[in-house]
């Protein structure tokens, strides 16, 4: 395995207050508007500075198009997916509660507990019983064999106690193993092609100079900025190749609580509502879900004695794939990303959500509700790798293969031909699980 | 947080208050008597340590570095109620700044233990490094 980044003991992160040493937006030049995209260049990649937030999509969400009309169907339904995201959610010890199967059915319970509700969510699962759940988490409710319980600590990429799952405490194993070789800060160039249809080597960039690696089959696991920009790199074109590029338009508000005391669950985000996520509305705009936190990012409330009567939201929105969001590569193999903006389909589903705020939260004792603001970043690059039955229309096959080059497996959140409300990270996980299975002849390609 | 640039402004208008010497003061103040301003203001009748108060303030000032416009704005408003002249959106980012630093002392101080007891002397023990939740239940 060939990782850019180094090797950063966990430790070393939380010593230098930061997850890699090298800032994920130094590696691109942003033309367009300036936003941010994050992510963690090092081994482990983003299971270093992710939240560890961790819902299964909306079944709805694999067919937008023939549901609503919009975007695209996936190539894979939610059915033959149930079983990869059931061992994903066991190889990260997943949190989570049983009644959420009503959204997303599920074969078998959450190998870890639910975490505890704050009292807010709480009424709200009251009145709302079949569209407000515990979010799952990979965030420890138990201590397990590699981490201890999580103890609402609300700094979660840099976790001082180590309860979420990373690939430094979870793939131990793997590191071990005297088959697996991990050369870091070797960043790959390009991939180079041995016919028409397949790689043969991989040149990268090492401290001892530049080098190559042959691969017989080659995986593509950057992320959807830099996976991207090596195939660009390294010729094999097509026309969707890194276009697309998106992540869901967030915003955040603060309700002020009439009496309530809250604040009391058992992690930093305790609740996960689908009230305003599917439906027929989503031909016209976004779907949105609706993220009860348990911190307080605005402070605890400053009138005696209501401290605590204060719910902080996030609320992330479902974006349509545009184009013109893009990545490219200079003659000298820079990477730029091109963003014009989220399209105006994220925005409609972000106003309208908005609006239904007070009618989703009025099992509350609801004082206020104050809008905080469009969240620079969701940390959830993806898209510009999309997969798809059609050449014409993706990147990759439904099996993540290059559909060009049939030895060139993608990995990783740049496979997504749309942007669903939710954190797309356990999708990912589940998706790189079913492609291995196809790859070693496991499961069916078709 | 309020931004660097944001608090141009703002020191325009706090520096028309100090131009006679306040600068200096600006910078030993070291937010102190903001901060204490503050606290008095939202605790009537509590006490807070002198000692935890001081920890607090060099916490604060770690985390805000030479945010000199900030610690400028912060001396003068310790004065005279300099916040009234900005204008609606600087005021609430002061408020909100104001708000965050109100509850970070509370959250690294003894209060949530025992403040149903009334009025006492706080304490300030440090920012929480771990599991730092007064108001998490497991």
């Amino acid at each position: 395995m060939l990782e850019r980044g180094p090797y950063r003991p966990w430790d070393a992160q939380l010593e230098s207050n930061e997850n890699s040493v090298v800032p994920s937006n130094s590696t691109f030049r942003s033309i367009g508007k300036d936003k941010p995209w994050n992510f963690t260049i090092g081994y482990g990649g983003g299971t270093n500075c992710w939240y560890g937030t961790t819902p299964r999509l909306h079944p709805s969400d694999f067919r937008l198009k023939s549901l609503y009309g919009r975007g695209r169907d996936w190539p894979v339904s939610y059915e033959e997916m149930e079983p990869y995201y059931m061992a994903a959610e066991e190889i990260m010890d997943i949190s989570g509660p049983e009644d959420i199967r009503i959204i997303s059915p599920r074969s078998r319970p959450y190998p870890q507990p639910p975490h505890k509700f704050s009292a807010a969510d709480r009424l709200m699962k009251k009145a709302q019983p079949d569209r407000h759940f515990v979010m799952p988490t990979a965030r420890a409710r138990v201590a397990n064999a590699q981490r201890p319980q999580c103890c609402a600590t609300f700094r979660c990429n840099l976790c001082p106690v180590h309860a979420k799952f990373t690939a430094l405490n979870g793939f131990r194993h793997i590191t071990e193993n005297p088959n697996v070789r991990i050369l870091t800060e070797a960043e790959v160039i390009e991939v180079e092609r041995s016919g028409a249809s397949s790689v043969s080597t991989v040149r990268f960039r090492h401290a001892s100079g530049e080098q190559r690696v042959g691969c017989d089959l080659c995986v593509l696991g950057a992320n959807a900025i830099h996976s991207p920009a090596i195939l660009l790199r390294s010729g094999i074109g097509h026309p969707l190749l890194g276009r697309g590029l998106n992540e869901q338009l967030g915003y955040a508000v603060e309700v002020l609580l009439d009496g309530l005391d809250n604040l009391d669950g058992s992690t930093i985000t305790t609740g996960a509502n689908y009230s305003l996520y599917d439906g027929a509305f989503r031909s016209e705009h976004g779907g949105a879900f609706l993220v009860f936190d348990n911190r307080f990012p605005y402070g605890v409330r400053t009138e005696i004695g209501r401290w605590r009567q204060t719910l902080a939201m996030n609320v992330t929105v479902e974006d349509e794939l545009r184009n013109e969001n893009r990545v490219s590569v200079d003659s000298s193999g820079n990477v730029a990303v091109h963003f014009q903006g989220h399209s105006a389909y994220a925005a409609r589903g972000a106003e309208r959500s908005l609006g239904l705020l007070p009618e989703v939260l009025a099992p509350l004792p609801v004082e206020k509700i104050v809008f905080k603001g469009y969240r620079p970043s969701e940390s959830h690059l993806q898209g510009t790798l999309r997969m798809g039955r059609n050449r014409a229309d993706s990147v990759v096959d439904r099996s993540q293969v290059h559909h060009g080059i049939r030895n060139l497996i993608v990995v990783g959140t740049s496979v997504l031909p749309t942007c669903p409300p939710v954190a797309p990270s356990l999708t990912a996980a589940a998706l790189s699980l079913r492609a291995a299975d196809i790859a070693a002849g496991k499961a069916p390609s078709w | 947080m309020v931004s660097r640039r944001k608090f141009m402004f703002m020191g325009a208008v706090a520096g028309a208050a100090v131009i006679a010497g306040g600068a200096a003061f600006a910078i030993t103040d070291q937010y102190h008597g903001w901060i204490h301003a503050i606290l008095k203001h939202w605790l009537p009748g509590y006490r807070f340590d002198p000692e935890g108060l001081a920890l607090f303030i060099r916490d604060y000032n770690k985390k805000q570095g030479h945010a000199l416009k900030l610690r400028t704005f912060a001396a003068v408003e310790g004065v005279v109620d300099v916040k009234v002249l900005l204008p609606d959106e600087l005021r609430r980012q002061v408020e909100e700044e104001e708000r965050r630093v109100f509850s970070a002392f509370l959250v690294g101080s003894d209060f949530f233990d025992n403040y149903s007891n009334g009025p006492k002397t706080i304490t300030y023990r440090g920012t929480p490094q771990a599991c730092g939740s007064p108001f998490a239940t497991f």
